[in-house]
């Protein structure tokens, strides 16, 4: 046991406190109990609670969480007034319920050890009026302000402001993440349009180099809308990819096809000729016309970032052709009345000397721009502010530590064009402040907090009814007829051909799924969520078309140097069937060198590689770290298939009769489905649990070993006769003949009246001969404490106890556990269907997989009752069982994927 | 091979050559030289086990798929060494085998030590080893009993009646040689400490009669209560689901594996013996050409027994089974699952010439080979089926790491050194029941 | 206090014909001392069955019940648990239990009735109080006459193969 340690001190972060230190913080800890630590300005709670949720002291907030500087609407679970689990807003348009990764991850964010705590210049602390005084001698001429993407109309006034007072300063705007859909549309940097379907009328998609359902802000509103338009109208719906490098989109096409990044504006002009009926173009490009055009009105054309802007002008054209309902949308952190410029121009501003003074708001230059914004900036003042001292902040004079989202107020615009109110959870844990009180110090202005600052901007906006209008902001989490810009695209009448440079590979470089663009590399949860296609954790990697990788004698797991843009990065290769032939695909946000204990040194930065690289193999120097090594399925029909979604599986159900007399089952009586057709491999629904039920991370070592936590995973199986990859979430099944408990020697594993494969902790002696006896192997084994005194590198830290969820107990060494299916969750709906004495409603208890889920694709409830969605599901022709010939009669089954039918593919 | 089994000696030159290297003669180099060498390599045990308790079985290389690792493969490894002993001793002596008796003590203590060290590791191997007491049904706050459907259960009951019925076994028979050492032994300590062994044993005709009434039922017992223990093992893994594992022939199997190996370890013993107490008038050629046979019996067994394995799989249909047989054939796992099939199936063969078996040096040879066969096998059966699971997703393997070395050396070490206790202390040969039987062979 | 005569043999023949001929005249009380077991001695001697193996087989049939009945109502009706569907009453697994516990239980009863019908342990026996008889667990066999009961001297010296007397308490 590990000796008492008092609780931290939340404000200061000290540990090691002496007894009597520690009675008074007792004292202290038990006022806060009482009260609360949750800010004491007002918050108001979410209007609706979920019914689903924990137990009876959580309480909901509304707030919205930034993701490369868009909105997505979230509410937070709180207990006596700590956050400590994010869900999905159903009410905001960038959520619409669901959640992402990053949404999750938040919480860990907060709590993360490595955050910054009190603003620093050099080596030596200062106070933050010392901090604001330098702000405020820094605000003249020659000095530049450099934010990330801001999408909060409060700070853009604020900025605004601060431009009209200070003549000469310059505002630059750092994009290192572009979010899904944001086009150029003109031909400056800032001319940008985000593009925004309305899925309720949209059938037919086809992406050229597209990825909706990828990493992003939109991810969660567009998975949603994809599913459900391929759910409600499957025989309409249909989506083509054409795309270099496997994406989530694009293993989820119907069909998809391989195209380099230079032959994309081709297969364009194809669909161009096609549409207007030409017959000299390749067999799926004229499918995928026609698909477009039997669909008037509802379909679109969606284009990938890195297209030129005549394939854009293009492609803009089609889908007005087409009548295609797509919204043309101002991106959320474009601000056409400011002088807004690009980040990329600030390198060049500081080497020509325009910029002597640099004001950095968070954002993270030293690593987004790379060493020619280090070389330039060397010997410039930079003032920097963001939550973390990151590589920008190692090279500033001066560093001020910002609030995290779940401590500050704002206000944060969508992607969709909507805006939210962003309200605080906890009082800040350190001496931080808020961005929107940094401006304020430029300014030179002290004293007024964001809180007001925000409502300022919207007592403008509204009037005289903002006291209603504010509360109903704050209540349902979302702005009631806030304006949405759109945007008109300004094509130019010529371009100019930019040169390519020499390499002989297409470099293709994707926003990670675990660390977007290195935002999020200090996230413990989120490098240790695999990358969906190829299960790497904690690294990216190099992914090859099988063919090159033939050629170049590369096999999985070699190392290989990439070479280009005057740099080089050595990485771990992947071979990716369903890539096209000449391009190598890496993924973003990697390689940072100060990025906390968790993220420092982890793979390789590769956006600086440009678009075309050389490729070497050489012998070692990079791990290739999964949590997944075999993609084939071996004849086992996993993850299965249909192509008549009315037919599905009737046939094929052969469950083995049983010995054992069947048991009755009460109600309720839990089961799952999980419709493997829409899961999208986002690991939503991965990070949510781990939230959820306080899973720890293991850290790459552990992984490299095999060991891996997760209570739900998502199995990534290459589908026969296709080049590409499939989903299979796989939590517990919660087998009716579970083999894992008749295996436990001491009835830690049982079952109990509700369906439930349940496992005691306390009982635990750690055998593992359940988990050796799992055909499906989820049960996860504590071979070390890793949730506190043996955890990965900080993430024992005291403060990280603050963030557990106080209904689910923390597991030790030596204990085995696994996906309870959210039992916390069950209880608190039992004891309110108690209070009430009523039976628990369909629908009234949510797994927090099936919540985070943006597809939908989890439907969870009483297999009892025959009118419950999840009896329904089961009903499904496409409904089967994993592993079903071993009899343990799985409670959690599966959907089949819906593949177009080959009359189909003759047709066409 | 004109040599008898029992050598042709007076009752006092058996007392002589059994006592006598305890009472009489000094250790010599080579017992210090063993003694050093395993309290050393027992000091290894003892630190691997400290920090496996402290640190967690982490530390060892296994992972969520290979949940057991070495923890388990030398598990059965030394139950199997272990049970060797008492189905010798046991099976012999019902079928009035009496060559039994030059090899029957220390085949014996063999199980008994062996036995106790393969207890380690299913304790050890525990995430909460402290409460392993929780496998056992006492009375409790909790209410709490074991669930008795769990093979883990039996296995507990088996291995503890085990060891205690060898216990028992084993001294019972020993209980005459200790009187022979209490009334031989001219120190102090040793007439008290082999005194109260002794219990006051007069060799009565009484007491005789009484002795082999038990002694005789016991070994009637001994043989399936063997046959049960090993079993039950064979269910630890053919109770389970997984492929590779689920399979009806492995407690006869297991059965006839541990009498295997457990005899090819008595072989190599009885070689170390033979030489330590320069007893080849008592530990004959003789001895080895009959082991020999047994030896290649064995294997015989075992080699029938894959083959059942391999065609189970074929005929079972089931795709995961059939991957596990033939990744141990020619796929990743090959070089674990050949040399088992070397040490296990094809060197024995050799024993089918008669020259072999009586030459002690390729007997030796042959018997280590199956030791390491053996053990090879324990790591086929137990690494490889989970990591050809049902489920592709999972498969990984399991590399094992220092601490699970160090403590598979550190419990060989122990073993050395229980041995070598036991050669200064307690009569290595029956000589109450060699004595009986001096001279049959010429009567009969 | 009882002497006894402890005939003193190196050979089983003669010491078989000796107890033939005492028992044959009458003699009562005797018993033999030997290194080794000598089951013509026993034959001739007749003692007692020992009745250790019906000890074990009822020690063996009460743990095997007991085990069995224990595991049954633990698992019925003391703390039902629905393991894996499984039924209650899973008697085929409860066997290994019982059948492990029978032979435990055989064995140590059979231990406990063989010590006590040996009379053991008994560390200071007037057998012990001469170290002429310690040659008893080495090679001598010794053929044990009550003095009250024994023949002459001189009938005694004719007995073949005698190699000599000694007397004890007994």
């Amino acid at each position: 046991m590990p000796p008492m340690s008092a609780p931290p001190d939340l404000r200061t972060g000290t540990e090691g406190v002496d007894r009597r230190g520690a009675l008074k913080l007792f004292a202290a800890g038990a006022a806060a109990l009482a009260t609360g630590c949750r800010p004491q300005e007002q918050m108001l709670p979410y209007v609706d609670m979920p019914e689903s949720g924990a137990s009876s002291d959580a309480a909901f907030f509304a707030t919205a969480l930034p993701l490369a500087g868009a909105a997505r609407g979230v509410l937070v679970e709180s207990h006596q007034g700590k956050p400590t689990k994010v869900h999905g807003n159903p009410d905001h348009p960038a959520s619409l319920g669901g959640t992402d990764v990053f949404a999750e991850a938040e919480l860990l964010a907060l709590f993360d050890p490595s955050r910054s705590t009190s603003p620093i210049a050099g080596q030596a602390p200062v106070t933050w009026s010392a901090a604001a005084q330098r702000l405020r001698a820094a605000a003249g001429p020659g000095t530049a302000l450099l934010t990330g993407p801001v999408a909060s109309p409060t700070l853009a006034r604020q900025i605004g402001a601060l431009l009209d007072e200070v003549p000469g300063l310059r505002w630059f705007t750092e994009r290192p993440a572009q979010p899904a859909l944001e086009v150029q549309a003109g031909p400056g940097a800032m001319d940008r349009m985000q593009l925004w379907p309305d899925w309720d009328r949209t059938d037919v998609v086809v992406t050229l180099g597209a990825d909706p359902l990828g990493p992003g802000p939109g991810q969660v509103a567009l998975t949603r809308g994809w599913s459900r338009s391929r759910r409600n109208r499957r025989s309409a719906a249909r989506l083509f990819a054409f795309e270099p490098v496997p994406t989530l989109t694009g293993t989820k096409a119907d069909y998809r096809m391989a195209v380099r990044p230079e032959d994309l504006p081709g297969i364009a002009e194809a669909l161009r000729a096609a549409l207007d009926g030409g017959s000299d173009v390749p067999a799926p490009v004229a499918r995928a016309a026609e698909a477009l055009s039997a669909a008037p009105g509802r379909a679109v054309v969606l284009p990938g970032p890195d297209l030129p802007i005549e394939t854009q002008a293009l492609i803009d054209e089609i889908n007005r052709t087409l009548d295609a309902p797509l919204a043309r949308l101002a991106p959320a952190w474009r601000w056409p009345s400011l002088a807004q410029e690009d980040a990329g121009a600030l390198t060049d501003a500081i080497a020509s000397g325009e910029v002597e003074r640099l004001v950095v708001l968070g954002a993270n230059p030293a690593y987004t721009l790379g060493e020619a914004f280090e070389e330039a900036a060397r010997d410039i003042e930079i003032l920097h502010f963001g939550e973390r001292r990151d590589e920008t902040a190692a090279m500033a004079a001066l560093h001020g530590p910002l609030h995290h989202p779940l401590e500050d107020w704002s206000d944060l615009r969508a992607l969709d064009g909507s805006a939210a109110l962003v309200q605080p959870l906890i009082e800040p844990l350190h001496e931080t402040r808020s961005a929107h009180e940094v401006v304020e110090m430029l300014r030179g202005r002290t004293g007024t907090g964001p809180r007001a600052l925000v409502q300022e901007t919207w007592r403008a906006e509204w009037g005289e009814d903002f006291d209603a209008r504010w509360h109903e902001a704050l209540s349902r989490g979302v702005i009631e007829g806030f304006p949405v810009g759109t945007v008109s695209p300004d094509w130019p009448a010529d371009t100019a051909v930019s040169e390519t440079p020499d390499g002989a590979f297409a470099h293709v470089r994707q926003l990670s799924t675990s660390v977007l663009s290195g935002e999020y590399a200090p996230n413990g949860w989120l490098q240790e969520c695999p990358a969906p296609l190829t299960k790497q954790v904690w690294g990216n990697a190099a992914s090859f078309a099988p063919v090159d990788a033939e050629r170049l004698g590369i096999e999985e797991g070699d190392t290989v140097v990439l070479r280009g843009g005057g740099t080089f990065a050595r990485l771990p290769a992947v071979i990716l069937s369903g890539q096209a032939e000449g391009t190598v695909g890496t993924t973003l946000g990697y390689g940072r060198k100060a990025a906390g204990a968790i993220g420092s040194g982890v793979g390789m930065n590769t956006a600086p590689l440009g678009p075309r690289v050389d490729v070497e193999r050489v012998d070692g120097g990079a791990e290739l770290i999964r949590t997944q090594r075999e993609f084939g399925q071996h004849d086992r029909d996993l993850l299965r298939s249909v192509t008549d979604a009315e037919a599905g599986l009737e046939s094929e159900h052969h469950q083995p009769a049983s010995f054992y007399r069947e048991r009755d089952h009460d109600s309720p009586s839990w089961g799952m489905v999980i419709d493997t057709d829409v899961c999208s491999g986002c690991n939503a629904c991965m990070i949510a649990c781990q939230s959820e039920n306080n899973v720890p991370v293991v850290g790459p070592e552990e992984v490299a070993r095999g060991r891996h936590m997760h209570w739900i995973r998502i199995d990534t199986y290459d589908l026969p006769g296709e080049d590409r990859r499939g989903f299979q979430p796989v939590p517990c099944m919660h087998c009716e003949k579970a083999p894992c408990e008749p295996a436990c020697p001491v009835a830690a594993s049982v079952h109990d009246e509700q369906g439930l494969n349940a496992q005691v902790y306390n009982r635990c002696v750690g055998t593992r001969f359940c988990q050796a006896n799992c055909p499906y192997q989820v049960r996860r084994f504590n071979f070390f404490d890793y949730s506190d005194s043996q955890a990965y590198a900080d993430l024992g830290a005291d403060l990280l106890q603050a963030m557990r969820n106080p209904d689910v107990s923390v597991r030790g060494r030596g204990v085995m556990e696994k996906c309870t299916y959210c039992v916390q969750r069950i209880e608190a709906a039992n004891h309110a269907a108690s209070r009430e004495d009523r039976p628990i409603a369909d629908g009234e208890v949510v797994t927090a997989c099936q919540s985070a889920c943006p597809a939908e694709a989890i439907t969870f409830g009483d297999v009892t009752d025959p009118e419950s969605a999840v009896s329904r599901a089961k009903e499904n022709p496409r409904h089967y069982a994993l592993l079903e010939h071993l009899g343990t009669r799985p409670r959690t089954t599966y959907l089949a994927r819906v593949a177009p039918g080959a009359e189909e593919d003759e047709g066409a | 091979m004109s040599e008898a089994y029992i050598p042709d000696a007076r009752p006092g030159a058996i007392t002589a050559d059994v006592a006598d290297p305890i009472l009489k003669r000094g250790p010599g180099r080579i017992w210090w030289i063993c003694l050093v060498v395993s309290l050393a390599l027992t000091g290894l045990m003892v630190v691997s086990l400290v920090v496996l308790v402290t640190g967690g079985i982490g530390i060892w290389g296994i992972n969520t798929s290979n949940v057991w690792g070495f923890a388990l493969v030398h598990y059965v490894w030394w139950i199997g060494i272990g049970n060797a002993g008492t189905l010798i001793s046991a099976m012999l002596l019902l079928t009035r085998q009496h060559w039994r008796t030059s090899i029957n003590r220390f085949a014996e203590a063999m199980t008994l030590f062996a036995a106790c060290i393969a207890g380690l590791f299913p304790i050890f191997h525990l995430g909460r080893p402290w409460l392993f007491y929780w496998l056992v049904p006492y009375p409790n706050t909790l209410g709490l009993v074991p669930q008795w459907r769990s093979p883990l259960v039996w296995d507990f009951f088996a291995i503890a009646s085990y060891i205690l019925f060898s216990l028992m076994f084993w001294y019972t028979g020993a209980i005459p040689d200790f009187a022979t050492m209490r009334d031989r032994a001219k120190g102090k300590i040793a007439q008290i400490a082999y005194g109260i062994l002794a219990l006051g044993w007069r060799g009565s005709a009484r007491h005789w009669k009484i002795w082999q009434s038990y002694y005789g039922a016991m070994a009637a017992m001994g043989v399936p209560l063997v046959v049960s223990v090993h079993s039950v093992v064979g269910m630890d893994y053919a109770a389970g689901i997984a492929p590779g594992w689920n399979v009806s022939i492995y407690p006869p199997y297991f059965v006839v594996g541990a009498m295997f190996s457990g005899f090819a370890v008595v072989v190599v013993l009885a070689a170390i013996f033979r030489r330590a107490l320069n007893a080849a008038h008592m530990i004959t050629d003789r001895h080895f050409d009959v082991m020999g046979k047994i030896l290649l019996t064995g294997s015989l067994i075992m080699t029938v027994s894959y083959a059942t394995e391999w065609f189970y799989a074929w005929y079972s249909g089931e795709h995961a089974e059939q991957r596990v047989v033939a990744d141990q054939l020619w796929g990743d796992f090959w070089p674990i699952y050949w040399a088992m099939l070397l040490g296990n199936c094809i060197f024995p063969q050799l024993y089918w010439i008669p020259k072999m078996r009586t030459n002690l040096t390729a007997t030796i040879l042959i018997a280590i080979g199956i030791n390491f066969g053996m053990w090879f096998e324990r790591v086929v059966i137990t690494v490889i089926p989970p990591a050809r699971g049902f489920l592709p997703s999972q498969w990984s393997f399991y590399w094992p790491t220092f601490w699970d070395w160090s403590l598979f050396l550190g419990t060989l070490g122990f073993f050395t050194l229980l041995f070598t206790l036991f050669l200064r202390v307690i009569p290595a040969i029956s000589a109450h029941e060699m004595k009986e039987h001096l001279g049959e062979e010429k009567r009969t | 206090m009882s002497r006894k005569l402890l005939l003193v043999f190196t050979e089983v023949a003669p010491m078989v014909a000796a107890v033939r001929s005492l028992r044959g005249e009458g003699v009562t009380g005797l018993d033999a001392h030997t290194p080794w077991r000598v089951p013509e001695i026993e034959n001739a001697l007749e003692p007692d069955g020992p009745g250790v193996r019906r000890a074990m087989l009822i020690g063996g049939a009460l743990a095997a019940s007991a085990t069995f009945a224990f595991q049954a109502w633990s698992a019925v009706w003391f703390y039902p648990l629905d393991i894996g569907g499984r039924p209650l009453f899973s008697w085929p697994a409860f066997g290994f239990a019982t059948f492990e516990m029978a032979i435990l239980g055989a064995a140590v009863t059979g231990f406990v009735t063989m010590i006590r019908r040996c009379g053991l342990p008994r560390l200071n026996h007037p057998f012990f109080a001469t170290a002429e008889t310690e040659a008893a667990t080495d090679d001598t066999l010794y053929l044990s006459v009550p003095e009250a009961a024994a023949p002459d001297r001189l009938r005694l010296s004719k007995l073949s193969g005698l190699q000599g007397i000694v007397e004890v308490d007994g």
